[in-house]
């Protein structure tokens, strides 16, 4: 079952801390707040995704990375210190590496904290989300997502099917090829759109459209939700606050000049990593109260 | 008071003129359970669909259908839809949402109930149905049986009074079936809820049911108990009745013994005082030389999964029918499809006609050799009618022309679809699909042919049509294996019956030896005469005994095609092919767009976008390039939803929109055979065309949204949607307003270019977006001239698409439009 506690709590709640942490990973470009937003989002997702994910980080994100540092000293010829020349006259510059380099950091926290909402916001719980606002739109989705796994599997069959006639597509020449493959997509949407109308009437059958929609869940809004939803809000409102202080502010060009870090400053730096873990503190908590609740159940 | 009340009931389809039904005069009690009886064709599922305003068909209907004394026509929509419960044949089909817990509040959503009493009636269904250990599941981890379950309790949480059954149960196995009947039969006796039921299962349902009703060619043939109406039933109705009852008729006897129970009590009775003949031991045959054959053949589907066969031994002569038999998930299927050279097994060997079947190659297996029919013949179908299906096939196996016509006339008599041959394929009966398939497979001449559940929701006739079919291979010297849970159709037309086991064949006989042995996996029959007469296992058997021969009702084989197919078409499943007459209680679904919300997206284009952009211009420093693109895309994405909803889409509309967002997403990684083409593209710029703009963008942007929840969500997310929203959005209005005309070739530079030039234009110079600061005109150039050869190979695979398939998608897409009164 699902290990990571913080999955556990109510979508909003989830979709409020993806929100900021999003958004403020692929605003900041101060470097304070860049490693802040790095760690977070790879400790999270190591902790959601376990091996699997490190080898990803090790194979794909870190070589993606290095792409993102080397394409912007390439393209960007600003900044006033010039490290050297390109045969081609434009100039090289010290400013321009570091902003390839904080890019590159910046993609790369994106890029995982993406990987962790995938793991966390379910479909269910995004249909949830959607359910209230956008009714329709969220029940396509929903449709759509029961569809896909059927049409997988019923292209499977169709391919069997195929085979036991003697017309596998993986035989033959390139023309044949194509003729079959797309004659299995023939059969394949001939058989989804005629099956769809006993959907649309089992809908219909149903209620459907006979009134407004309500939107039920399985989700409950407790105590603990609030907790953590004032929590995340807390300190994002912090984060927020210095920002309005400028203590985000970090210039690359023509000079890099990132702002000192007087105490306040590090009290805002301070509740931007406290809500990059948000996820950790949570597990924390409420692990120390299962293991208490279950020791005592044994006595 | 009856619940329903149904006096002088005329129905005729929409463009037809012989009613479906005719002079209908009946009522249905409060609380009481009636089983419809009747062959394919009889109109039964016209007259279950009559019964809800919101499944009725259209076309004219005379007389008076009341509900608790009130016309059905005037009786408020969504009071029906709470009161009057409908399950209809196709689990998966019936399924909207993809969890279950989801799927069960869908009906009560729907009413607008408030979350607290929904989360109550899901609960107490859930207890009820036993659904709480996999309430969580997404649908597509279910059964084939517990999605019908799902699909009963989804319907039964919104409290019907009257629950509305058609042939619930012919896509699930005979377990799968009896626990879900025994389910509508508590519903009935412990809640008191009225059920209206057709079934070809009898043998299970009329021994539940209060009153029987039997129609015939539209006609209520005959209406009352069962015990009082069977016994005065026409030959060839009888034969749709259960086991014991037929025994009974067939012998001439007294009574009418339904459950085997009675059927016993009866058969002992008469024994008494007649002469019992010994059952006719089968004629032995001559049989060909071995055919096909398994040796210790083990197979599991994964390196480290459990073995699904265990050292299966196998051996089928020509001119024989075996049967395998067994429980779920005991391998037959796994054990067929290694005959059929579908698997390759682990150990052991395949021989076929002599030869091991691994040296022969691939494409020579099926031609003049072996033909596997599919359990879905649905898998088969491609053309418009079944003619041009047949025609793709014989085109397929290179046939000369000049020999097509003849080849195809003589495969269709032989299966007895001569009169069918211009319908389309799914507007047969799952019957005569089955029949269809086999007349495909048959074209290929083969000498072993191998069969899957093929009487799989049969009804009684159309399986003794197919059993006389596998009879006719026979004859000719061909070998049949089927492998089936159906022990009465096996009982009569196998020479062979082996049941599986745990991986392996245990037992092997022919079936008058199999059956009598077997007490609990046998037939009604044999159950019934099970030491009364020995060796019976058919009601032909009994009869026989007891000195009656089974008359040989079957009746002549054209006019009754002909009738049947008749009947199909406009009988059953509400299927006709004209619009121009509807009925009153179906209502018109006009084309709602979004035009009286084109305003409202145009004031935000105008007015929103431009702030966004000042804003971010003062506001953002460095980042600034990055996050006014990425807001205007959310503005954008926010105007269309906001479009779509405003709409307020119907059902139709949102199903056939899910399914071209369904499919676009299995495009993008379901092309096998060439990595680099993906289909996602072509797909959504047909379900532009087909639905107009606004559908198009929601499509292409849904799809994309989708398909990177498969592969994991990332920044690049927004931009692929919007890019393909806007292939989708402008295929919609350039062809669907008909400003481009809908050629073939014009749909294809289309493609090419706005899959080069827009979606190529989008992505391109958003990853430059993403690390620098300033982009450059240098460098966003660059993105493209690195872009460009992935994206001509992305634009000419969807030309190459559009050139094959955008026709005949739109063509079925118009067939459904028209058949089912979309837009």
């Amino acid at each position: 079952m699902i290990k990571d506690e913080f999955s556990r709590f109510h979508p909003i709640v989830n979709f409020v801390y993806f929100a900021f942490v999003l958004i403020f990973s692929m605003f900041f470009m101060s470097p304070v707040y860049l490693a802040v937003s790095l760690l977070g989002a790879a400790a999270y997702s190591l902790y959601l995704g376990g091996r699997g994910r490190l080898s990803f980080i090790l194979k794909i994100l870190i070589p993606m990375m290095l792409l993102a540092a080397i394409i912007n000293p390439l393209f960007n010829h600003k900044g006033a210190t010039v490290l050297a020349y390109f045969p081609n006259g434009n100039p090289l510059t010290l400013e321009s590496i570091l902003y390839g380099a904080a890019a590159s950091v910046m993609l790369a926290a994106t890029v995982l904290w993406f990987s962790c909402l995938t793991t966390v916001m379910t479909s269910d719980k995004l249909i949830y989300l959607t359910g209230r606002l956008i009714p329709s739109l969220s029940l396509l989705i929903s449709m759509t997502l029961r569809f896909v796994p059927r049409f997988v599997k019923q292209m499977r069959k169709i391919r069997a099917a195929q085979r036991g006639m003697g017309c596998d597509a993986s035989d033959g020449g390139l023309i044949a090829k194509i003729r079959r493959g797309v004659k299995i997509i023939s059969i394949m949407v001939t058989w989804a759109l005629e099956n769809s109308v006993d959907t649309a009437d089992s809908m219909r059958s149903r209620g459907f459209g006979t009134s407004p929609r309500s939107a039920f869940s399985i989700y409950k809004f407790t105590v603990r939700d609030a907790a953590a939803l004032i929590f995340i809000f807390a300190a994002a409102g912090l984060v927020i606050f210095g920002v309005s202080c400028g203590a985000t502010a970090c210039g690359y060009f023509p000079m890099f000049s990132a702002p000192e870090l007087t105490a306040p400053r590090l009290t805002f730096a301070a509740a931007y990593l406290a809500l990059c873990l948000t996820p950790f503190f949570v597990s924390l908590i409420c692990g120390m109260k299962t293991s208490v609740e279950l020791h005592r159940g044994e006595n | 008071m009856d619940m329903y009340m149904i006096k002088n009931l005329t129905f005729t389809y929409g463009g037809r003129k012989t009613p479906a039904l005719s002079d209908i005069d009946m009522s249905f009690e409060r609380g009481s359970f009636t089983v419809l009886c009747g062959k394919s064709g009889s109109g039964k599922t016209t007259l279950l669909r009559l019964l809800k305003s919101a499944t009725a068909p259209s076309g004219e209907m005379s007389g008076e259908l009341l509900f608790e004394g009130e016309s059905l026509a005037k009786t408020d929509v969504r009071r029906q839809a709470a009161e009057i419960g409908f399950v209809g044949q196709n689990p998966e089909n019936q399924v909207v949402c993809d969890k279950v817990w989801h799927e069960l509040a869908f009906g009560l959503e729907s009413l607008g109930l408030p979350t607290p009493e929904i989360r109550a009636r899901v609960a107490e269904m859930s207890a009820f149905f036993g659904i709480e250990p996999w309430f969580h599941k997404d649908v597509s981890e279910l059964s084939g049986g517990q999605v019908q379950l799902l699909n009963l309790a989804a319907v039964m949480a919104m409290r019907p009074s009257v629950l509305i059954l058609d042939e619930p149960t012919a896509f699930l196995d005979p377990i799968a079936s009896v626990e879900f009947l025994e389910t509508v039969k508590r519903i009935n006796s412990e809640l008191g809820v009225t059920v209206i039921i057709s079934e070809h299962n009898t043998d299970a349902v009329i021994p539940m049911a209060d009153k029987l009703a039997v129609l015939s060619g539209g006609r209520l043939e005959a209406f009352g108990k069962p015990a009082d109406v069977i016994p005065g039933l026409p030959g060839d109705l009888i034969n749709l009745m259960p086991a014991p009852a037929r025994a009974c008729v067939a012998s001439g006897g007294e009574g009418c013994p339904i459950t085997v129970r009675e059927g016993r009590e009866w058969l002992s009775d008469v024994v008494k005082d007649r002469n019992v003949n010994r059952v006719s031991e089968s004629k032995p045959q001559a049989l060909g030389g071995v055919m096909a054959e398994l040796k210790n053949v083990w197979f599991r589907y994964e390196k480290n999964s459990a073995d699904v066969l265990r050292g299966v031994n196998l051996s089928v002569r020509g001119g024989e029918i075996y049967a395998l038999l067994g429980g779920n998930g005991a391998g037959k299927t796994t054990a067929a499809s290694v005959l059929g050279g579908l698997l390759n097994p682990i150990r052991g060997s395949v021989f076929i006609d002599g030869k091991k079947l691994s040296e022969i190659p691939r494409t020579a297996r099926y031609r003049n050799l072996l033909g596997v029919i599919p359990q879905n013949p649905q898998t088969l179908f491609v053309g418009k009618t079944l003619r041009e299906d047949i025609d793709d096939m014989l085109a397929e196996l290179k046939v000369p022309r000049d020999e097509r016509e003849e080849s195809a006339r003589s495969v269709l008599e032989l299966c007895e679809l001569s009169e069918l041959e211009n319908s389309h394929p799914y507007d047969l009966s799952g019957g005569e699909q089955q029949r269809a398939a086999l007349a495909k497979i048959l074209l290929t001449k083969p000498r072993i042919l191998i069969l899957d559940e093929p009487t799989k929701g049969m009804d009684n006739c159309f399986k003794r049509t197919f059993g006389e079919i596998l009879n006719r291979l026979k004859a000719d010297g061909a070998c049949v294996i089927m492998v089936s849970h159906d022990t009465e159709f096996c009982a009569e037309y196998a020479d062979r019956a082996g049941l599986f086991f745990d991986g392996e064949i245990v037992a092997e006989d022919e079936p008058k030896k199999f059956f009598s042995q077997n007490s609990y996996y046998t037939t009604a029959a044999a159950k019934m005469a099970r030491g009364i007469i020995d060796g019976a296992v058919t009601c032909r058997d009994i009869a026989g005994a007891l000195g009656e021969n089974e008359k040989e009702d079957r009746p002549p084989r054209p006019p009754k095609q002909k009738s049947d197919s008749e009947n199909k078409k406009t009988a059953d499943g509400g299927k006709n092919t004209d619009k121009n007459i509807k009925s009153e209680n179906v209502s018109t679904i006009t084309r709602r767009g979004f035009k009286g919300h084109n305003l409202l997206v145009l004031l935000l284009a105008a007015i929103i976008v431009p702030l966004t952009v000042l804003a971010g211009v003062y506001l953002l420093n460095d980042r600034k390039f990055y996050f006014i693109s990425l807001a205007v895309i959310a503005e954008a994405f926010a105007a269309f939803a906001f479009a779509f909803e405003g709409g307020k889409p119907r059902e139709r509309e949102l199903v056939t929109a899910a399914v071209f967002c369904a499919l676009a997403v299995a495009g993008r990684g379901a092309f096998f055979m060439l990595p680099q083409f993906k289909a996602t593209a072509a797909v959504v710029i047909i379900a532009g065309i087909c639905f107009g703009g606004e559908t198009g963008f929601l499509v292409g942007a849904v799809a994309m949204f989708i398909s990177n929840m498969f592969i994991g969500q990332g920044s690049w997310v927004p931009w692929q949607m919007f890019a393909m929203g806007l292939v989708g959005g402008l295929a919609g209005l350039l062809f669907h307003s008909g400003i481009l005309p809908r050629r073939r070739g014009v749909i294809c530079v289309f493609g090419a270019l706005s899959v080069l030039v827009v979606y190529g234009g989008i992505i391109n110079p958003s990853s430059v977006l993403l690390v620098t600061p300033y982009p450059q005109l240098s460098a966003l150039l660059s993105s493209y001239v690195y872009g460009f050869p992935f994206d001509l190979i992305h634009a000419a695979s969807t030309a190459v698409f559009l050139w094959l398939i955008a026709k005949p998608i739109m063509e079925k897409f118009d067939r459904i439009k028209v058949k089912y009164e979309l837009f």
